[in-house]
């Protein structure tokens, strides 16, 4: 039964990494009603500083995630205010933010080029720590994943539940003219889901820079599967995102598992596709309309 | 007015005949080939992306999978070289007819996710069947197109130039009937109020149908001259890069009106030339002017040169009204 555990184990391993991606991109499409074409070159570059507070600046690894996350945090900041706010009010303005976050991902990714250069870099992995359910093993970085992942999306959907920027983010969600009648600022909201949205982003960055290697390229295909993700439980809802998260990983462990990587993402795609045409509107509930 | 219409029409021609004429080096001569054919391109897309509002990022992927069907017919096959480009533009167009079906049901961003899904799985399949693409090494050894004895490379690439100023000149003309039909009009009708145009018995899916398959007919034309340009296919087709390389033609010129995506395919593979050595400088200028004309002028070239021209003609009117 060694199969099954391992399914499970890279399910559980894919589908955190996806969660957190695909949690910051629901988060800005639910407040912003924009998608972020950036969020992929974004946790790259997070990937990128935080091997450079690790090897250059000596900072432990743990500290240097979170200066990471800081840094991009505000960086997300300046995204926002220069690709996102100028935008957003105008006719047609969530095509032209699109191709903002596009025209931002070519900057992120040449800007890497220039700052870090060719070479291939990879993070340590996250601790020691081992653990061995029936046969399947899941280690380090692995293990980490599984457990940060939904603890932090748990964490941001308790604290938008909980709390009064949780309040606004779901006000402006539902209404956006009756939440600016009482007094919601948009703009502060916004800010606010894009940082959280880049730090997250930036964690995922991390855990991928040291299960994998670190590439300017490297954000691509998350951004895709988070996508997918966003496609299958539904934008704008958490727990939506959640579930589509884990289904796609699973999906994916086990296409990967029997008809290997390179049909594993074709397979993924076509049971996205099918399920857009049979259930649109109960996968993506009521918010698909004409954007 | 449409007198003046009528007369660029052959004033286009000839520019279009005689630019080869004033240059002649071999280097300019490929650069006003790619400008045609990125060209082809960016007018061919800003039909979905712009006129019918759709958010098209298929494209990018029928421009690839006509280079494909080229580049397998040509050296598996060994069909007529010049009979490849039409079959190309067919085949295009079948996987168009694949890529339509989210935007059966969806609308808005979701046919931008599921579009772009659609452009990367073309990497995944392609990679998947190496037996019949190649895989990572691409096709390589495409023939060149002859005319005669004569083979279009010849003479500085004269023959691909006029190959590819032909069929820009017929996107031109099929873009511009388009634009100018009752389709044309009821694409904009149902971007801008979709219940009205709907309830004017428009048929959204219908016509957004019949703009689907005309562009993605262009684009796999495109893609199979581009195959027989290069002579080698290779996935970077499908590629990040030329993704935002069009979608910065398209903005830069202007999305919204017929010429614009011209302008910026003109003026894109220019700076992209004068750039080639600068390395990731290159994209680094590319996206900074993208965001700039973003910024200051969102109807793009197109836009601030009408806006020029209107204060030119009418120079009172123009200022009473700003």
């Amino acid at each position: 039964m060694s199969g099954i555990s391992v399914i499970l184990m890279s399910t559980l391993v894919l589908g955190g990494l996806y969660l957190l991606m695909a949690a910051g991109l629901t988060l800005i499409w639910s407040t912003l009603r924009v998608f972020n074409f950036g969020h992929g070159a974004l946790l790259m570059f997070g990937s990128y500083l935080t091997w450079s507070l690790l090897n250059q600046a000596g900072l432990p690894l743990v500290v240097s995630i979170l200066g990471a996350v800081l840094a991009m945090a505000l960086i997300g900041a300046a995204y926002e205010f220069l690709l996102v706010s100028p935008f957003i009010k105008r006719p047609g303005g969530d095509m032209t933010v699109m191709v903002a976050t596009l025209a931002a991902t070519m900057l992120l990714q040449s800007g890497a080029q220039l700052i870090w250069g060719p070479e291939i870099k990879q993070l340590p992995q996250l601790g020691s720590a081992r653990i061995e359910i029936a046969g399947a093993v899941a280690q380090g970085t692995q293990l980490v994943t599984i457990v940060l992942a939904p603890l932090l999306v748990g964490v941001l959907a308790y604290v938008l539940k909980r709390s009064s920027v949780g309040l606004a983010v779901r006000a402006l969600e539902q209404n956006r003219d009756h939440a600016q009648l009482l007094g919601i600022a948009p703009r502060r909201v916004y800010l606010a889901v894009v940082m959280i949205a880049v730090g997250l982003a930036t964690v995922a960055g991390a855990l991928l820079g040291s299960m994998q290697f670190i590439s300017p390229a490297m954000g691509a295909d998350p951004l895709l599967r988070a996508f997918v993700v966003l496609a299958f439980g539904g934008a704008g809802s958490l727990p939506g995102t959640i579930a589509g998260a884990y289904a796609i990983g699973l999906l994916e462990a086990v296409t990967t598992y029997h008809f290997g990587l390179s049909w594993s993402p074709v397979l993924v795609f076509l049971a996205m596709i099918v399920i857009m045409l049979v259930r649109p509107e109960g996968l993506l509930r009521s918010r698909v309309r004409a954007a | 007015m449409r007198a003046l219409t009528w007369a660029s029409w052959p004033a286009f021609a000839v520019v279009l005949v005689v630019l080869p004429l004033v240059f002649t080096d071999p280097a300019a001569r490929l650069l006003l080939i790619l400008m045609a054919m990125y060209g082809m391109l960016a007018m061919s897309w800003n039909l979905t992306l712009g006129f019918a509002g759709i958010f098209n990022f298929a494209q990018i992927g029928f421009f690839g999978i006509g280079a494909y069907t080229t580049g397998i017919l040509v050296t598996k096959t060994g069909v007529e070289p010049w009979l490849a480009i039409p079959i190309s533009g067919v085949s295009a167009v079948l996987a168009s007819l694949v890529a339509f079906l989210p935007v059966l049901r969806l609308r808005g961003i979701y046919v931008g996710l599921a579009t772009y899904v659609f452009s990367q799985l073309c990497i995944y399949l392609v990679l998947g069947q190496a037996g019949l693409t190649g895989g990572s090494n691409g096709i390589v050894g495409i023939p060149r197109l002859t005319l005669g004895d004569t083979s279009l490379r010849a003479d500085g690439r004269i023959g691909y130039y006029y190959l590819a100023a032909a069929l820009l000149f017929a996107t031109v003309v099929l873009v511009r009937l388009i634009v100018n039909s009752t389709l044309g009009k009821s694409l904009l009708a149902i971007r801008d109020n979709e219940t009205l145009a709907v309830s004017r018995g428009v048929s959204r899916v219908r016509q957004h149908l019949i703009v689907f398959m005309a562009g993605a007919a262009v684009a796999g034309v495109a893609g199979s001259f581009n195959a027989f340009l290069n002579g080698v296919v290779s996935t970077d087709i499908f590629g990040f890069g030329y993704l935002t390389l069009l979608l910065s033609m398209i903005f830069l010129g202007g999305s919204g009106s017929v010429y614009g995506p011209l302008i910026g395919a003109v003026v894109v593979t220019l700076v992209s030339d004068y750039l080639r050595d600068a390395g990731a400088w290159r994209d680094i200028v590319i996206a900074a002017l993208i965001l700039v004309v973003l910024w200051i002028a969102p109807k793009g070239l197109a836009g601030l040169s009408r806006q020029a021209l209107d204060r030119w003609g009418r120079p009172t009117s123009a200022r009473e009204t700003s």
